[in-house]
């Protein structure tokens, strides 16, 4: 069973998304806040992490910044949500290696594609996905 | 007759300005190397108002400028010929050195010659007086109308002053604004994702079978979810347009690949009403200065509008061809068989507010949105221009103007030769 860790500060999204991720059938955990999302990961060695730039402690950038730092964590595909239109956060997320970014609110099929492909990259690709 | 009325009414008012300005308290300072000249000037200007003006004196351009800085004085007397400068460059000094004087310099020149006198009124001095001819009179007014100009100059500045004031607070405020919306777009938007997800999965049946009269039912819910967040997005991007938070990228773009763009987002409202869209161009379009995805935006909004106004079966005319009239802007023409919109509204369409009022007319039917509003606001951005022109039941026709990435190109081109 394949496991995704998902940060998230609200507690209805977080448990939306883990509702519908969990009947798709995959492994779930969570963090609410910047500081957990690094130790979960680390503690559970999720296959994707979907995780929020808004948070309390340190936004998604920071996060990914230090997972990606992470020895046991680096390889991790990250899977980013926002509900800010900012100008220039997509971007920003696809020069670090971000493997998709998906902007709230978006559907189940959406997140469950997303998290499909960066579990699963296409076939002889290294590494993640990388979206447009 | 006329020329003696003439001069008995304008001294009238010079007599008048005279009391009006040297009869509020007044401090002059006399700065002349000879005591004796400035013992002459005092005992004029004390002989008039000898409660009202107060003499200040000074002997040399240091002196001066250290009697300027520890008193307020509202006009300065200078010889031209100083031990330490000459009156022009005091005048400079003082100009520099104690920024918060406004008031008049006048220059007194012993030879009265012009070019003296000039270079005096270059370096900023009010006006010039030669020493000889010196009178009661003649000092008093020139002191008067020195002052009256200063006074003048004051109450610009001071205006000026009050301008920007104004200016920064109004900026503060939009900034105030922009942080607002986008703190109320985060705190309405993250519900509306939890909504949305927990109503996805009822859609895909991850919390048990759904038959299709429910499936039906969270359809619309959705529906209403996007129009909700489509709303709010609008709302968020006229308010960063107003506030000059967008800036463009501009590049040389195929407005054929804008327009194509443009309308696969709206085929399947096309589909569903079974409207026509048909394309035509007149010859070859270049390309145009576009940020891609802001006019994307623009036009996906306005043919939106116009699927949404047109009545089922009808037809939307998508118009191109370079300008005639000014060949640095291609024209795009986008026609609908709509509803048409009336006289008393078309000046308002592109206005954010008016829409709001609106809403309560029924010929309008449905809302507009901020779709227009926004795609004008990207089109000035662009240095283009959009119109609109609507005939009622019949339709309603858009035309832009955008410019064509080359009209920069042998603007700049045409400058240089």
């Amino acid at each position: 069973m394949k496991k995704v860790l998902i940060v998230e500060d609200d507690r209805k999204i977080s448990l939306a998304i883990s509702l519908s991720m969990k009947a798709m059938g995959y492994g779930i955990v969570t963090a609410s806040d910047a500081v957990s999302a690094t130790s979960q990961a680390r503690k559970e060695c999720p296959d994707v992490i979907v995780l929020d730039i808004n948070l309390p402690g340190g936004d998604g950038f920071m996060v990914a910044n230090r997972l990606q730092s992470i020895v046991q964590t680096a390889a991790v595909p990250i899977i980013m949500i926002t509900a800010s239109r900012k100008p220039g956060l997509r971007e920003r997320a696809k020069a670090m290696g971000i493997a998709d970014f998906l902007e709230k609110p978006f559907g189940v099929t959406q997140l469950a594609d997303a998290v499909e492909t960066a579990c699963h990259p296409a076939n002889g690709m290294v590494g993640a996905a990388q979206f447009g | 007759m006329t020329d003696t009325c003439f001069v008995a009414s304008n001294t009238l008012k010079l007599r008048t300005l005279i009391q009006q300005n040297v009869s509020a308290a007044l401090t002059v300072l006399i700065v002349d190397d000879d005591p004796a000249f400035r013992y002459l000037c005092a005992s004029t200007l004390r002989q008039r108002n000898p409660t009202r003006i107060t003499v200040l004196e000074a002997g040399s351009a240091e002196e001066a400028l250290e009697v300027m800085r520890s008193n307020s004085v509202d006009c300065v007397l200078v010889d031209y010929q100083l031990p330490d400068a000459n009156g022009a460059q005091l005048v400079a000094q003082i100009r520099r050195a104690i920024a918060d004087y406004y008031g008049p310099m006048l220059i007194l020149t012993a030879g009265g010659s012009e070019e003296v006198a000039a270079e005096a009124m270059r370096a900023g001095a009010a006006d010039y007086l030669p020493k000889q001819g010196v009178t009661s009179d003649s000092l008093q007014r020139a002191i008067a109308n020195a002052m009256e100009r200063a006074n003048m100059q004051r109450s610009i500045v001071g205006r000026n002053t009050e301008l920007e004031r104004l200016n920064g607070t109004l900026s503060k405020r939009n900034e105030e604004i922009a942080r607002f919306y986008h703190r109320i777009s985060h705190e309405i938007k993250t519900p509306l994702t939890a909504a949305r997800m927990f109503m996805s999965m009822l859609h895909e049946g991850l919390a048990g079978p759904v038959n299709d009269e429910q499936r039906y039912i969270i359809d619309q819910a959705l529906e209403s979810c996007d129009q909700l967040t489509n709303q709010f997005n609008d709302l968020i991007e006229c308010t960063r347009l107003e506030t000059g938070k967008v800036s463009l990228r501009l590049q040389s773009e195929s407005l054929r690949t804008i327009l194509h763009r443009s309308t696969v987002s709206v085929r399947p409202a096309l589909a569903a009403k079974g409207l026509k869209l048909v394309e035509t161009n007149e010859g070859v379009i270049p390309p145009i200065e576009a940020d891609a995805g802001r006019m994307v935006q623009v036009f996906a909004n306005i043919l939106g509008n116009a699927v949404k106004f047109t009545p089922m079966g009808g037809e939307i005319h998508l118009h191109t061809r370079v300008s005639p009239r000014t060949p640095m802007f291609v024209e795009v023409q986008i026609r609908d068989t709509g509803i048409g919109i009336s006289p008393e509204h078309i000046g308002h369409i592109f206005d954010r507010l008016y829409q709001v009022e609106a809403e309560s007319d029924p010929s309008l039917g449905v809302g507009l949105g901020l779709g227009l509003t926004i795609a004008k606001e990207i089109v000035e951005l662009h240095r283009g221009s959009i119109t609109v022109a609507s005939e009622l039941g019949r339709g309603t026709t858009f035309t832009l103007y955008l410019r064509t990435a080359d009209a920069n190109e042998s603007f700049s081109l045409g400058k240089v030769s």
